[in-house]
């Protein structure tokens, strides 16, 4: 990003909260296997057990330790939104360069396979794929991303195409450099925020989409998931066990999309300057 | 105008293709014996004749392309298969549920859009000061719920913990008062569903709203008729918001994708018996007939409303016509 | 040098140019003269070899420059244009605007910083490393487009293109950059087109006088001529309007 980008992200209190929000459960899942201080597929533990010394947040109706459960679903939760993110963006940006800088039939049928997918349910091609072949999650993720692609590649093709005909970028190609050149120097760099903004807004989706698809139970019921976590909490309404059991798995998944989405809010405006929500004009 | 009624229609041509494309390879494209696969597992007891049945049934004695051609037929009179599970067409099954789900969704369409514009539209007006500042902040927090997290806990607080609410269902069976006790039971289940995914889908609305108006608020004939005088609720819905609420329009299918999502989770959540439990039973049963059944239905229905909206906006902006 | 044999170009349906024929001296400074729209960035770009001729010839040292490799040929030609904003990359230090061209062409190595210095010390800007890592939103109009003919220069190129160069300059600005390119083009003994629109201008610079309408050259004759004894009924509304107005000084 643009050093004066980065200080337009900064001014934004809630961007930079956030980043900070992010950074924090990032940390806890990459140490996950250093704090959680049971083995989360350990059962030896009694069930059902309250919160104590031994285990913070009690034990679920199996005897795993359900703190150490919690950190692995977080794992889980952030590896997935990433994979998928990076997987998104990189097709969405390719196929929208491409298209902008080959045009003609090609740009076609692109654009038209992204405006057909806008249209589809998403989540009901992946409940049908998941349920018919019972994936691994990396088939899932991949799934994911296919499906996800059209709106990183609209927003590249726009900005490709408006790129294109700047001074600067006709000024080198009169110098003589190559498509990849101009590509590498003049168009990759300028697409950046489009690519972190892609970024957010796809590993916020693909997170919402982990927890809601595990908590339906597509994925292998011995994942550790944020979802199914509260699939199998939501079994015991009668047992006092919502708020060692239910909740934290609720409050970790919103803190990570809610950091996702305020980052996301954030590079939106630096985006549009229009939208800077701190700037009064008077009318 | 007609290019675009052209790239319309082709987009969605595109789209029913690629789902009946989807449909048709996904049932042959399974690993081992269809048939086995897709009704192993279950209570089926798979006799001879049965499978027999099966395998004309979905005609996997014909050549690929007269499948094709079988399988369209039977989807152009709406025959969406059998499901072995529940014993019945998956269609019966669907055209069951379709109605709560319509009632459901429609409802927190309509509501969220109202909500989201009119405080999308005053937080615009008032930007930057308190008011707006703080409706932001706590929209950005809403809308870091997962619509799952918004209905569980609504759940547990309003069923679970105070029981004000039922925890299941659309109507209470055999109720006997009739008439108006029968809307005003239809309500009180429908009352919890329909604010979680109304709350799930408000954020949203406003902040589109919101940006869409920040950017309105500047145009000069905003300015003109601020100078002309007139009132200002009427410059703010009838001028500017008219113009905002465009955008909001053409992400129609966005939004509807966003409220199919949600409504699964939700429907799952409070058991309303609707398109998204359906889904969810199949998804425990697999009963891979239903699932494909809804995913056919729900994708034709975003078409519909797709089209209808399309249709619409070229009505209300004359702009379009010759923006492209 | 250069001469360019009845070429014409279309874009579409639009006759841009039609069966131009010009030629450009070794060292000499032509004025291609015109309005908008009259084709005269269109012939700048022809004989800077990046878009081809629909059809005629243009011939360069005695070779057609379809013939030449046209990297190689871009190497022999530095064009400076019209907004040095917009031309240079805002994402780009001045260091490496001015290294662009030598990245291209894959000449970018030790020796590159001390040309890159001698570039900067030719257009009179600072050669100091707190210049040298400035972004273009740093600096003047005037120092960027300095910055811009550095990076022109770099190459050594035979034949430099001043594509409406002074145009986007505050007046005073303007004075000092065409003594630059003036100047440069003198030590050089390079061939220099100079695209303009202003006929007060190309009086000043150069010493031909090519005048473009509706894309056929209705003049071309030494500078003083024409302005003295202009044939074309255009070129002697341009002197009229040029009049009009107060000069640049040179």
């Amino acid at each position: 990003m643009h050093i004066k980008q980065f200080q337009e992200f900064a001014k934004d209190k809630l961007g930079v909260f956030g980043v900070v929000l992010l950074l924090l459960l990032l940390m806890t899942a990459i140490l996950a296997p250093i704090i959680a201080p049971h083995d989360p597929w350990d059962y030896s533990a009694q069930h059902l057990q309250p919160p104590s010394k031994e285990h913070l947040l009690g034990t679920n109706d199996c005897g795993y330790d359900l703190f150490s459960e919690l950190l692995w679903a977080l794992r889980t939760s952030i590896a997935f939104g990433i994979s998928v993110a990076a997987i998104t963006c990189t097709i969405g940006v390719v196929l929208g360069v491409s298209a902008a800088l080959i045009g003609g039939m090609y740009d076609m049928i692109v654009m038209r396979i992204a405006d057909a997918l806008l249209a589809i349910p998403t989540i009901m091609v992946l409940i049908l794929i998941a349920a018919y072949f019972k994936p691994s999650t990396t088939v899932l993720v991949i799934t994911l991303s296919l499906v996800m692609w059209q709106t990183v590649a609209r927003g590249v093709r726009a900005q490709t195409l408006s790129l294109k005909t700047k001074l600067h970028v006709k000024a080198a190609r009169n110098m003589g450099a190559p498509t990849i050149y101009i590509m590498r120097r003049h168009i990759m760099p300028e697409l950046f925020p489009l690519y972190a903004m892609g970024f957010v807004t796809k590993a916020r989706t693909a997170v919402f989409m982990e927890a809601g698809l595990s908590f339906l139970g597509i994925f292998d019921p011995s994942t550790k998931s944020l979802g199914i976590m509260m699939s199998y909490a939501m079994r015991y309404p009668h047992f006092d066990i919502w708020f060692n059991w239910l909740l934290p798995p609720v409050f970790a998944l919103s803190l990570l999309i809610i950091s996702l989405g305020l980052i996301s809010y954030a590079v939106e405006g630096i985006f549009d300057p229009r939208l800077r929500r701190n700037n009064v004009t008077p009318i | 105008m007609r290019n675009i009624t052209v790239k319309m229609v082709t987009a969605y041509l595109l789209t029913i293709l690629l789902l009946i494309f989807l449909n048709f390879l996904l049932q042959r494209l399974l690993p081992g014996d269809a048939i086995i696969a897709m009704y192993s597992g279950h209570e089926v007891v798979m006799t001879d004749e049965l499978y027999a049945e099966l395998v004309s049934r979905h005609g996997l004695d014909l050549p690929l392309h007269e499948q094709f051609l079988t399988y369209l037929s039977e989807l152009a009179h709406g025959d969406l298969g059998y499901s072995y599970i529940c014993h019945a067409s998956t269609a019966d099954l669907i055209m069951d549920a379709l109605p709560w789900t319509l009632l459901l969704m429609g409802t927190a369409f309509l509501l969220s859009a109202v909500v989201g514009i009119v405080l999308g539209v005053e937080s615009s007006w008032r930007r930057g000061r308190r008011f707006d500042r703080s409706l932001l902040a706590f929209m950005l927090l809403l809308d870091g719920f997962h619509s799952l997290v918004i209905g569980i806990i609504a759940l547990a607080i309003f069923c679970w913990h105070f029981g004000w609410f039922p925890s299941s269902g659309a109507m209470t069976s055999y109720l006997s008062t009739g008439g108006i006790g029968h809307i005003r039971d239809v309500i009180w289940h429908l009352v919890l569903p329909l604010a979680t995914l109304t709350l799930s889908m408000i954020p949203g609305d406003y902040l589109l709203i919101r940006n869409s108006m920040m950017l309105t608020i500047r145009e000069p004939y905003v300015l003109t008729a601020r100078a002309k005088g007139i009132r200002e609720r009427r410059i703010k819905y009838l001028h500017a918001a008219r113009n905002a609420i465009l955008p909001f329009t053409t992400r129609i299918g966005v939004r509807l994708a966003h409220l199919i999502t949600g409504m699964i989770f939700i429907e799952t959540i409070f058991a309303y018996p609707g398109l998204g439990l359906l889904t969810y039973n199949a998804i425990s049963n697999r009963d891979l007939p239903l699932m494909q059944g809804i995913l056919t239905v729900s994708v034709i229905l975003v078409l519909l409303i797709n089209i209808v909206v399309d249709l619409l906006y070229q009505k209300i902006d004359l702009r379009v016509g010759y923006a492209y | 040098m250069i001469s360019v044999k009845d070429v014409s170009k279309s874009y579409k349906d639009i006759r841009v140019l039609s069966d131009v024929a010009l030629t450009i001296d070794e060292g000499e400074i032509l004025a291609l003269v015109g309005e908008t729209g009259s084709g005269k960035t269109t012939l700048a770009y022809l004989i800077a070899g990046t878009i081809k001729p629909d059809c005629g010839e243009i011939i360069v040292r005695g070779r057609m420059v379809v013939d030449i490799n046209r990297k190689e040929f871009l190497k022999t030609v530095g064009i400076v244009y019209q907004s040095p904003r917009d031309s240079i990359s805002h994402r780009f230090t001045v260091f490496e605007a001015i290294a662009e061209p030598l990245h291209i062409h894959g000449e970018f190595d030790d020796t590159s910083p001390g040309r890159i210095k001698d570039a900067l010390r030719e257009v009179q800007l600072p050669v100091d490393e707190y210049f040298l890592q400035k972004y273009p939103h740093e600096l003047s109009g005037g120092e960027l487009q300095r910055v811009a003919i550095a990076r022109a220069l770099i190459l050594a190129p035979d034949m430099l293109i001043a594509d409406e160069s002074t145009s986007f300059l505050d007046p005073s600005v303007q004075a000092k950059v065409l003594r630059l390119l003036l100047d440069l083009q003198n030590e050089r003994g390079i061939s220099m087109l100079f695209v303009t629109h202003d006929i007060g201008v190309a009086r000043k610079v150069s010493d031909r006088i090519a005048v473009l309408h509706d894309g056929r050259i209705v003049e071309n004759a030494p500078a003083h001529r024409v302005i003295a004894n202009p044939e074309h009924q255009y070129t002697k509304q341009l002197i009229g309007v040029a009049k009009g107005k107060t000069d640049v000084v040179v």
